[in-house]
């Protein structure tokens, strides 16, 4: 149905070739994509409009990390949107429980592998 | 130690002297007295009965002023295993008593008024009954284990030493891992884009060729950064010095950083219109670099970055302003060694090998100089550096 509104994502990730190519590949599969560059601007989009549908967050990012921003977003928010880590690190399992997020995908990854999970996760 | 006991035993019961009438009492008090361990012999109220040469030694009282003493003269102190003044209850002499059964290689710290440092002995004790059952007396031998027990320490001190160098190793190939996957990722992702485009039948931008290029760059800087520790850590760097203008230097250092962050407003606190110091300009160009990149990382983007040089008659001072958290004492020790960033993993916040200030501080002390930080959390962070401006090492 192409009146149905789509579906919206949230990316926090201070990598800008990684931020970009995420948010062109995520709007051609038709979702609405809004992008932060660090934890501080992201709480700071948060402030007006809606919940994104599913948040993708990087943890290692200047000003405010993953870690920050996760315990800021779910004081304020609950979990009004799922939140999908993103990391380099070794045990990125870990590092998703540690900030009770629904999900995790380690990089690098695929871009078919991403979808899956955003689909799987997307509120 | 058992021998020992025996013969003490032997003698204190008369019994020797049966079975072998040849020994004189004096004979054997001479044989305790050659022996390498000490020994005392206690009695039922801890007072000393008896004790040899080498107890004199190791207690550091001659055998008069040991007679008729008990185990509890303030002067002298116990030591556990441990460094901890031992309780008078936990002497050797009083377990005994205390529970009728013999103590076995405990290790014990005498510390004694005349010295700085213990001695340390490995002690046994042991009771000794009348044909009533009673408990007369209890026989305390102990040996100088002072040498050993350093020997241990040292051994021990060098073995951490080595495991936390082991380590240090250890995470930074986490680290490095870690920092090379994000232009990996960013590449890949790029690279699958770019198939994705081309199977729809779309062409590949430039755009995209020139951050590919960008991150394969970037991931040459890594490389580049992780070399240039192994060349100053085994001293293979060597400066080439000139006579430079620091002004013209900081000016494109901070063009630099304006190509790299267009929006970023830095303010140059310019005094003189040229200062000449004698230096290696690659090598100091990439210390002011560092500090501008760590400003520009930790700063949030509306706020300024704020740079001064201080010329004074022998050295040049440059100063690097940022407003951003503020770094804690604790942090600020260690953040010209490697890897102290992200010291804990929820203190993450940026890319990077955590190298960065600890190069700055090779290069910086190869030129003669010295670098630092003065911050406070909350307030921002001055990082600066001085050279000689003549000298150092050419």
């Amino acid at each position: 149905m192409s009146s149905e509104k789509k579906k919206s994502i949230l990316i926090i990730e201070d990598d800008q070739d990684i931020l970009l190519a995420l948010k062109s590949f995520l709007e051609v599969e038709g979702y609405a994509v809004q992008t932060a560059e660090n934890g501080f601007e992201a709480m700071e989009l948060l402030k007006e409009g809606e919940m994104p549908n599913l948040i993708l967050l990087d943890m290692k990012m200047p000003v405010m990390n993953g870690w920050q921003f996760a315990i800021e977003f779910l004081a304020k928010h609950d979990h009004l949107s799922p939140i999908v880590v993103m990391t380099a690190a070794a045990d990125a399992k870990q590092r998703a429980q540690d900030i009770s997020a629904i999900g995790w995908v380690s990089k690098p990854f695929e871009l078919d592998e991403l979808l899956k999970i955003v689909k799987k996760y997307e509120r | 130690m058992q021998r020992e006991q025996l013969i003490v035993r032997s003698i204190q019961s008369g019994a020797i002297s049966k079975d072998s009438e040849w020994w004189t009492k004096a004979q054997f008090r001479n044989l305790l007295d050659s022996l390498h361990p000490g020994i005392v012999v206690h009695g039922v109220n801890t007072q000393i009965l008896y004790s040899n040469r080498a107890a004199s030694t190791i207690l550091g009282l001659t055998k008069d002023q040991l007679a008729g003493k008990t185990s509890a003269d303030p002067r002298w102190h116990f030591l556990r295993d441990d460094g901890v003044i031992m309780p008078i209850e936990e002497y050797p002499v009083s377990r005994v008593l205390a529970s009728g059964a013999s103590v076995q290689n405990l290790v014990i710290g005498v510390l004694r008024p005349d010295l700085e440092f213990p001695i340390w002995a490995m002690c046994n004790a042991h009771p000794e009954f009348d044909s009533k059952h009673q408990l007369t007396q209890v026989v305390v031998s102990f040996t100088d284990i002072t040498p050993e027990r350093k020997l241990k320490q040292e051994l021990d001190a060098a073995r951490n030493v080595a495991e936390k160098a082991v380590l240090t190793k250890t995470h930074f190939l986490d680290v490095a891992a870690h920092e090379l996957r994000t232009p990996i990722t960013a590449f890949s992702l790029l690279l699958q884009i770019s198939r994705k485009k081309l199977e729809r039948g779309h062409p590949i931008e430039m755009e995209t060729l020139i951050r590919l290029q960008g991150q394969a760059d970037r991931l040459a800087l890594l490389v580049v950064e992780l070399l240039d520790v192994s060349r100053l850590e085994r001293g293979m760097v060597h400066l080439k010095m000139e006579s430079i203008d620091v002004i013209q230097l900081l000016k494109q250092c901070i063009q630099e950083l304006e190509l790299r962050a267009p929006r970023r407003k830095i303010r140059f606190h310019q005094v003189n219109d040229q200062i000449m110091v004698w230096m290696d300009q690659l090598r100091i160009f990439q210390v002011i670099s560092n500090f501008l990149d760590n400003a520009n990382k930790y700063t949030p983007i509306d706020r300024t970055i704020e740079i001064q040089v201080d010329d004074q008659p022998t050295k040049v001072r440059i100063m690097v302003k940022d407003s951003g958290p503020g770094i804690s004492k604790k942090l600020q020790e260690d953040l010209f060694t490697p890897l102290t960033r992200g010291a804990s993993e929820h203190e993450e916040r940026t890319s990077g090998l955590g190298l960065g200030l600890y190069i700055s501080r090779k290069i910086v002390e190869l030129h003669g100089g010295a670098i630092g930080v003065e911050s406070k959390l909350g307030e921002g962070s001055t990082f600066f550096f001085e050279i000689p401006r003549k000298g150092g090492v050419a």
